[in-house]
């Protein structure tokens, strides 16, 4: 009786999952336009640059190769002027009303914080691959992050000392949702540990002048200096805590070109925690995303740009998932049911990728170290651990 | 159109910024550049009590306006003791300082993070989400925020205002209450950035620290004077143009990576081409006749300003004021050693001696523009030494200065009025309580001051503006104005420097009639003659004494003091 019961219950289900099977046919659009709201003005500009070459960088691959399901991508970059939240939504209304997109591209926390609202209400998919603060957590369905939260970074990056067996911690943060974020992590980690956090220095976004915080870290003789910094000011750090003698080991959460050129031979010996992205034979996409970028743009691809080409394929994943279920695909709904339907993506990083329960892609978290000027791998965090 | 509701949204946002801000800045010349945190304040206020108390609209408004006004007032008492440059320094500082706690109060603000998830307005359970919804929002609190504002400059503390900026010191000498003025308008402009805010908080449903920084300010600062500092529509103007502005520059094809910085000087060439154009702004302040409040129909009706040319009565030859062994010593430097002086009802006291004799310092001394280091001032037999200047002029002792001060872009007639006693509309709240009495005033005033014009024969120059008067009109102005305090003791200082004979013969009979009028008058003045023709009394003061006391004649066949004065 019971094998029959079941059996009558699965050919319910299956009846009753007929009008799904029998699907409409695609409502194509003509084009799939997104949008990419960036820092492509102020004192972030850099992100802008990085991050929209790669953008640009991936819808060309994609639409040499016919375009999604033959349907060309476009993508309309937009400036939020280097996290300006008003910007922000100025430009997501932009994106909404007059280019018509389904999804967008963010970056920083403050301008994804206040479109968050919109695209919830609206219905639009959000890729965020660079903001980094706590905050973006929970504001919306609609929006997914395949960055590494800062606060993990930072945690990496404790992680990372207590292995090397370092002692008191001096910390020199920026003065921001992500600096913030990544004290309030890594404070109570290294406090658990049974270790002391002897000095907490707070630096602005485009300080030229830091001499106070290096002078009161240097008086705290830490054993180690965490850098709760992103680029170009880990550069100045690096540099300023070497000028002023300060021989400990520095350990931060990011090393980028401007941060090389910023810290010059003062970043020898800094090791970082990061999302890690390094070409590599055992992912031949990352080797070749690494040789399109350098011949277009000539310079080597940082990870901000691995994590916004990434997020233009898993948009275009997303499409072709959706579309496959047919209807009115072209849909930001549609786009982030098919993500948490099945949250994991090819990623230019590793293999794969999959998003959390949260949103967040879980991915590699590297260290490496500066030798010689140039990054070199030490090993994977297991931040599970 | 939803992104045209969103342009329009910002408009009214920025209109309402711009209004608030040319109220501090253009009307009143109070260079304070911490709009952005009063912005904030509204707009915080807003969020934790929307977010964290689910306190509904409009308490949440109310008390963002209540907020951002007492701390912009608490703050303003030490910082209105500076001013110009100090100001924008002190100004600075509060920006910082405001931007700071915002973000180190993170159990209350949540820090760098920001406060997200503000509610949206929700009218009768509909909810106002959309940029269309909340424009009709926004639209209600640009024109009560501009109605408002255009009540408050067109109307006597307007007047008051623009004569503050105009000669801060000169202000104060007709009578007006720099401090309550300078308090007022700090606070009000905190209140109506903190209605902006507000409404941010509601639109944005985020609130964070990079919404308001001093960028901001400037950007607000550009629209006020793009727009026209001391014009409202001009606000108006300034905020449409610049928030509109760089969305059309969006639609000027550009590569991807460059444009937006090109856009950048685009707006800035734009805004360099305009401001060449038109320095003063698209809409200009109106000045003169253009800029009055009162009608000229008004100033012919019937008026009382006789009352204000007689003196309080009483017996002519009287003590009025007198002031008793002052002294007056700056640091190591004594002005005023031992200065006595008694002026009475009814008579023209000259005050004379060589330069640098102290006669403008015991001046300052017995208007209350200084406090004497020593010694006793009683005016009708009362102590008037811990006065202000205002205070002292409605108790009935004014005073003009030697470099006029006039209020040069005002209309002549202005001028009077603005000096003119007991007018409501010089509080603020009487504008909004009291519209109609403040309009009669209004009507009295315009024929009370047209009669003091004629009183000084200046009544055809009325609707000119005082800066384009002649020197001996500026003059006739400047006693034209003393009288409209109504004042019992006028003080001038060298009233008659710089005239010819043909002036001065106009001017004589003028003073002169005001002390047969019972008006106690008392003049600083170099020129012997006009010493001798006017003064019943003078004084000779030198190295800050009374060096004697006396007619004109006495003191100027005195060998010794003639010696004194010319040496």
């Amino acid at each position: 009786m019971r094998k029959f019961l079941t059996a009558a219950i699965a050919a319910a289900a299956i009846f009753m999952a007929g009008p799904a099977t029998a699907q409409e046919p695609p409502k194509d659009p003509e084009v799939f336009r997104f949008g990419a709201i960036l820092a492509m003005s102020g004192k972030g500009d850099w992100y802008g640059k990085v991050m929209s070459r790669a953008v640009l960088l991936a819808v060309d691959e994609i639409n040499a190769r016919g375009g999604v399901d033959g349907i060309p991508l476009e993508a309309v970059i937009e400036d939020h002027k280097s996290g300006v939240a008003k910007e922000g939504v100025s430009a997501m209304t932009r994106l909404i009303n007059i280019s018509g997109v389904q999804a967008v591209l963010t970056s920083f926390s403050p301008p994804t914080q206040a479109i968050a609202p919109i695209a919830d209400q609206q219905g639009i998919l959000v890729l965020n691959g660079g903001g980094t603060s706590m905050a973006l957590l929970g504001l919306t369905d609609m929006m997914f992050h395949n960055r590494t939260l800062a606060s993990d970074l930072a945690i990496a990056a404790a992680m990372r000392a207590e292995e090397l067996g370092l002692g008191n911690m001096a910390q020199l943060a920026w003065k921001n949702d992500a600096g913030e974020s990544m004290i309030a992590a890594a404070d109570p980690f290294w406090e658990k540990a049974g270790k002391s956090i002897v000095a907490t220095e707070y630096m602005e976004i485009g300080a030229a002048n830091i001499d106070t915080q290096v002078a009161k870290i240097r008086v705290s003789n830490p054993d180690w200096v965490a850098l709760w910094t992103f680029s170009p000011e880990t550069g100045l750090a690096l540099k300023k805590l070497r000028e002023f003698g300060v021989k400990v080991p520095l350990i931060g959460v990011e090393y980028t070109g401007d941060v090389k050129e910023l810290a010059g031979a003062s970043a020898e010996g800094y090791e970082y925690a990061t999302d890690f992205f390094a070409p590599s034979a055992e992912n031949p996409w990352s080797e070749q995303f690494a040789k399109a970028y350098r011949e277009r743009y000539g310079e080597e691809p940082e990870f901000y740009a691995a994590n916004y080409y990434e997020n233009v394929y898993v948009l275009a994943e997303a499409i072709r998932r959706a579309r496959a279920e047919g209807g009115a695909y072209w849909n930001g709904r549609k786009l982030a049911e098919v993500i948490r339907k099945s949250p994991t993506f090819p990623s230019v990083y590793a293999k794969e990728m999959t998003y959390q329960d949260n949103n967040v892609a879980l991915k590699q978290v590297g260290v490496f170290r500066i030798e010689n000027g140039e990054p070199t791998f030490q090993k994977f965090i297991d931040l599970n651990r | 159109m939803e992104y045209i509701y969103h342009i329009a949204v910002l408009f009214c946002l920025y209109g309402i910024l711009t209004i608030s801000f040319n109220l501090l800045v253009g009307f009143t010349g109070m260079f304070a550049l911490s709009h952005a945190a009063l912005y904030a304040i509204g707009a915080y206020t807003t969020a934790i009590l929307a977010t964290d108390f689910g306190i509904p609209f409009p308490l949440d408004m109310i008390a963002s306006v209540l907020v951002a006004a007492v701390i912009s007032a608490v703050i303003a008492l030490p910082a209105l003791r500076v001013t110009g440059h100090y100001l924008v320094i002190v100004s600075l500082a509060l920006q910082i300082i405001v931007l700071q706690v915002i973000l180190n109060w993170k159990s209350l603000t949540r820090g760098s993070d920001g406060i997200s998830g503000v509610p949206s307005y929700n009218a009768f359970g509909f909810a106002i989400t959309s940029p269309d919804r909340f424009l009709i929002v926004a639209l209600i609190a640009l024109a009560a925020c501009y109605w408002f504002t255009h009540r408050l400059v067109r109307s006597p503390f307007g007047r008051g205002l623009r004569a503050m900026r105009e000669n801060e010191s000169a202000a104060q000498a007709v009578g007006l209450n720099i401090l309550y003025m300078k308090l007022s308008t700090f606070a009000i402009s905190a209140a109506l950035a903190a209605v902006a805010g507000s409404l941010f908080a509601r639109y944005f449903r985020y609130v964070g620290v990079d919404s308001f920084t001093i960028n901001e300010t400037i950007y607000v600062l550009a629209m006020v004077i793009l727009g026209g500092m001391g014009n409202l529509r001009g606000s108006l103007v300034g905020a449409a143009i610049l928030v509109a502005l760089p969305e059309l520059l969006k639609f000027v094809p550009l590569p991807v990576d460059i444009a937006d910085k090109i856009r950048l000087i685009l707006y800035g060439l734009v805004l360099m081409l305009i401001l060449l154009v038109r320095p003063q702004g698209l809409l200009p302040e109106p000045r003169g006749r253009k800029a009055m409040l009162v009608s000229v129909e008004d100033e012919s009706g019937p008026s009382d300003a006789g009352k204000l040319l007689d003196g309080e009565g009483g017996r002519q030859g009287g003590v009025v004021l007198q002031g008793s062994n002052l002294r007056k010593q700056f640091s190591g430097v004594t002005a005023i050693k031992d200065f006595s002086i008694a002026l009475k009802r009814g008579q023209i006291t000259g005050l004379l001696g060589p330069n640098g004799a102290g006669k403008t310092t015991a001046f300052n001394l017995l208007t209350g523009f200084l406090k004497p280091t020593d010694g006793v001032i009683t005016l009708n037999g009362r102590s008037i030494a811990d006065r202000k200047p205002h205070e002292l002029v409605s108790a009935g002792v004014a005073r003009s200065f030697q470099d006029l001060r006039l209020f040069t872009n005002m209309t002549v007639i202005e001028n009077v009025i603005v000096a003119l006693p007991d007018q409501s509309g010089r509080r603020w709240p009487n504008l909004f309580l009291h519209p109609a009495r403040i309009r009669a005033e209004e009507r009295a005033n315009a024929a009370r001051a047209m009669e003091i014009l004629r009183f000084v024969e200046l009544e055809n120059k009325a609707h000119e503006t005082a800066a384009d008067l002649s020197y001996a009109e500026e003059k006739l102005l400047v006693v034209a104005r003393l009288l409209a305090t109504g004042a019992e003791v006028l003080l001038f200082d060298e009233p008659m420097s710089g005239l010819d004979q043909t002036t001065l013969a106009d001017i004589f009979p003028v003073l002169r009639r005001l002390a047969e009028h019972g008006k106690v008058v008392c003049i600083i003045e170099h020129n012997l003659d006009v010493i001798k023709e006017l003064c019943d009394e003078v004084y000779f003061l030198d190295e800050g004494r009374t060096m004697a006391v006396g007619t004109p004649d006495a003191l100027m066949n005195d060998p010794e003091l003639a010696e004194r004065y010319f040496k």
